[in-house]
């Protein structure tokens, strides 16, 4: 039983301008729940999100089921073995239903389960197609929280599963469900880290940490009734990449954000430059009918700002199997407005710029969100300006028209 | 030679501008300072 | 003591940039109307070329300090980080304005794709805003401070990018033809009216960074006064 799944090994973590940790050494253990019940500013969070591997390490190592996954040089792994996670804030996109977002939990943990008993037992079943931005707080919190007990029930092999407030804004009722529940994902086997200042966890947990060791806990509630018996399936999707197609079907918002600026570009031209003046040999004409396609580009995903809401980027980040984005329509709306473009200056299709053209978009979008990830860190970062650094694209886009011109594409 | 005499002009004045917050800049913030310090100073003999 | 430093540093850096100006406007010689297009736009060298050096300087200050602060988490790197990029905003502006100025008199153009300088100290420029802006616009903290370094650092690798990138255009796309001449031979006045502008400008960036720096700090000591009497 004795079997550490995460272990810090001298682990010295920063935020803001203070040290949260300094050489912290901690081991949770299969079939152990900690209880952090520190007061508030003590380093709850921090812990949970320095176990889910999100925050970068000052000092020291963090180990998965003994695999290395986030040292201070900030090497990072994915484990082997996912792990189920619920952040302080609830890390799930308004525009999401709610059963995608629980279904999201356990593809990533690559297997499914029926949801069904959970979403009755939590009284969400009615809710179960509502989108999460029309669900109450409690209600969201509920998703947020299967999201990260789940997991936990997928297969025989015990996983880490991390737990941030929980049980925040949960009826009485439904919190005495969620400790009959953690006591059975324990007798699974399962390592539970939990932060929480609900007195109805002190029943529950193995041990409790106070931020130096840890203490054992008397825990008086007991499971009852026996383990269920629950089937798996493994399911082999890739749920960052579904959930960006979805939300961008659902949202149009690669249309209503790229697509205006795509259009408007090529209503500017459209309005400037008279079509009889245009020969397509020299290097204007290409630059013109690939311009509406650049700037569209330049935009950027809007799927980064979608999910700064609630915190989601985080949840995906943490789980590194990829971050939803809008490539696929990037590419179409790309090729679309080189197209039209062309059509609009008279012009014959050229199949190969339009290509190009696709191709351009979801580039320039491709770079546009790396810069905005990279200030994804940031207390704020939406007030970045990350924008200011779009001029840096100009010269390789200049670059490619000349080789288009060159190549006689047109 | 107008344009010229505008243009370094021009530059002068932006550069004193510049020059001229970034004085007033640290002397916003030693007032600050300042005021933080005296208050801790009044703070500390009255629970002496 | 680094207060009345830096101020005077400053001030005789500001004072040494008019006199430049004033002895470029009315001292310098003129250049044979052949050797440019418009003879008179070349005293805007007296300006151009010594805000370029002064950049030169303040990015040099910029990548040290983020490399410092990024790699050694050394304080004194980040206000070397925070001082390089307002100096840097300030002097890259100077120079690509002035340099604005001179081609679209010379060359008739403001702006040339091709030209390696213009578009490298264009895009550091840009750089440099986005780091002051965004800086900001954050509360301090180890991850504002490691995500606009890592940015800093990112200059270090525009500047070749960029050279790269122009000489490519530069070979594929010829550039508007630059008036020829004998530009190269700077006669004795000229020579030593740059070269106080050059100490000039460098005593103008030096003073401002040194007082950048001392902001900086007082900021810091502020905040770390308040946090304390925050927890009272």
């Amino acid at each position: 039983m004795s079997e550490a799944l995460l272990s810090f090994n001298g682990v010295s973590i920063r935020r803001g301008s203070s040290l949260v940790f300094k050489d912290l050494n901690f081991e949770l253990m299969r079939g152990q729940i900690v209880l952090l019940n520190d007061k508030n500013g003590a380093g709850k969070s921090t812990m949970l999100e320095a176990a889910a591997g999100l925050l970068p390490l000052e000092k020291g190592e963090i180990f998965h089921h003994g695999e290395l996954i986030l040292d201070a040089s900030g090497r990072s792994k994915r484990s082997s073995t996912a792990f189920g996670l619920t952040l302080q804030s609830d890390g799930c996109v308004g525009s999401q239903r709610l059963e995608e977002h629980i279904l999201n939990a356990l593809d990533l943990a690559g297997g499914r389960i029926d949801i069904n008993p959970w979403l009755e037992r939590y009284n969400l079943t009615h809710r179960r197609h509502d989108l999460i931005a029309h669900l109450s707080g409690g209600q969201r919190r509920k998703v947020a929280m299967l999201a990260g007990i789940l997991p936990g029930f997928v297969g025989d092999k015990p996983r880490i599963l991390l737990l941030d407030e929980p049980a925040a804004g949960l009826d009485e009722s439904s919190r005495s469900l969620l400790v009959e529940d953690l006591l059975e994902l324990k007798q699974r086997g399962n390592a539970l880290l939990l932060a929480s200042h609900h007195t109805d966890f002190s029943n529950c947990a193995t041990h409790v940490f106070n931020g130096l060791e840890l203490v054992p806990n008397d825990a008086k509630a007991e499971m009852s009734g026996t383990q269920r018996d629950i089937k798996a399936t493994t399911h082999r999707t890739n749920p960052s990449f579904r959930t960006g197609v979805l939300l961008n079907q659902r949202t149009l918002s690669t249309l209503a954000s790229n697509g205006i600026a795509g259009f408007l570009t090529l209503g500017i031209l459209l309005a400037l430059v008279d079509a009889s003046a245009i020969d397509s040999s020299i290097i204007q004409a290409s630059g013109l009918f690939l311009s509406a396609a650049f700037a569209a580009g330049l935009v950027g995903d809007n799927m980064v700002p979608m999910l700064h809401e609630h915190r989601a980027l985080e949840w995906w980040k943490a789980h590194r199997q990829g971050i939803p984005h809008s490539y696929i329509h990037a590419l179409v709306l790309g090729s679309a407005l080189t197209a039209l473009t062309q059509l609009g200056f008279d012009e014959q299709v050229s199949w190969p710029l339009v290509a190009i053209g696709g191709l351009l978009t979801t580039t320039t979008m491709a770079i546009v969100r790396t810069i905005d990830l990279a200030t994804s860190r940031l207390a704020r970062p939406r007030a970045a300006f990350t924008r200011i650094l779009t001029p840096v694209l100009i010269l390789p886009f200049a670059l490619l028209v000349q080789w288009v011109t060159d190549s006689n594409l047109l | 030679m107008t344009y010229l005499a505008v243009a370094y002009l021009g530059m002068l004045i932006a550069i004193g501008l510049w020059t001229w917050t970034v004085f007033s800049r640290s002397n916003d913030l030693e007032q600050r300072l300042q005021a933080v310090e005296r208050s801790i100073d009044t703070i500390e003999p009255e629970q002496e | 003591m680094t207060k009345r430093l830096a101020e005077t540093i400053l001030l005789l850096g500001f004072i040494g940039i008019g006199t430049t100006l004033g002895l470029a406007f009315l001292k310098a010689p003129s250049v044979s109307i052949n050797a440019f297009e418009s003879p008179e736009a070349q005293r805007i060298f007296y300006w151009h070329v010594p805000a370029a050096w002064a950049a030169f300087i303040a990015f040099g200050f910029l990548f040290v300090g983020s490399a410092l602060w990024f790699f050694k988490r050394s304080d004194l790197g980040w206000r070397m980080h925070v001082a390089g990029a307002e100096a840097g905003l300030a002097t890259g502006l100077m120079t690509v304005w002035s340099g604005m100025v001179w081609g679209s008199a010379e060359w008739g153009v403001p702006w040339d794709w091709t030209d390696v300088r213009l578009n490298t100290f264009g895009l550091l420029t840009f750089l440099a805003m986005f780091l002051v802006l965004g800086r900001q616009s954050q509360p301090d903290g180890v991850e504002t401070r490691d995500t606009f370094s890592t940015f800093g650092l990112f200059g270090f690798v525009l500047v070749p990018v960029t050279y790269v990138a122009t000489r490519l255009w530069q070979i594929r796309h010829p550039g508007p033809v630059i008036g020829g001449g004998d530009s190269g031979s700077l006669n004795g006045e000229m020579a030593l009216i740059l070269l106080l502008g050059a100490i000039s400008f460098t005593l103008f960036i030096v003073g401002h960074m040194l007082m950048s720096m001392r902001i900086t700090s007082l900021e810091q000591r502020l905040e770390s006064i308040q946090e304390a009497m925050d927890k009272v």
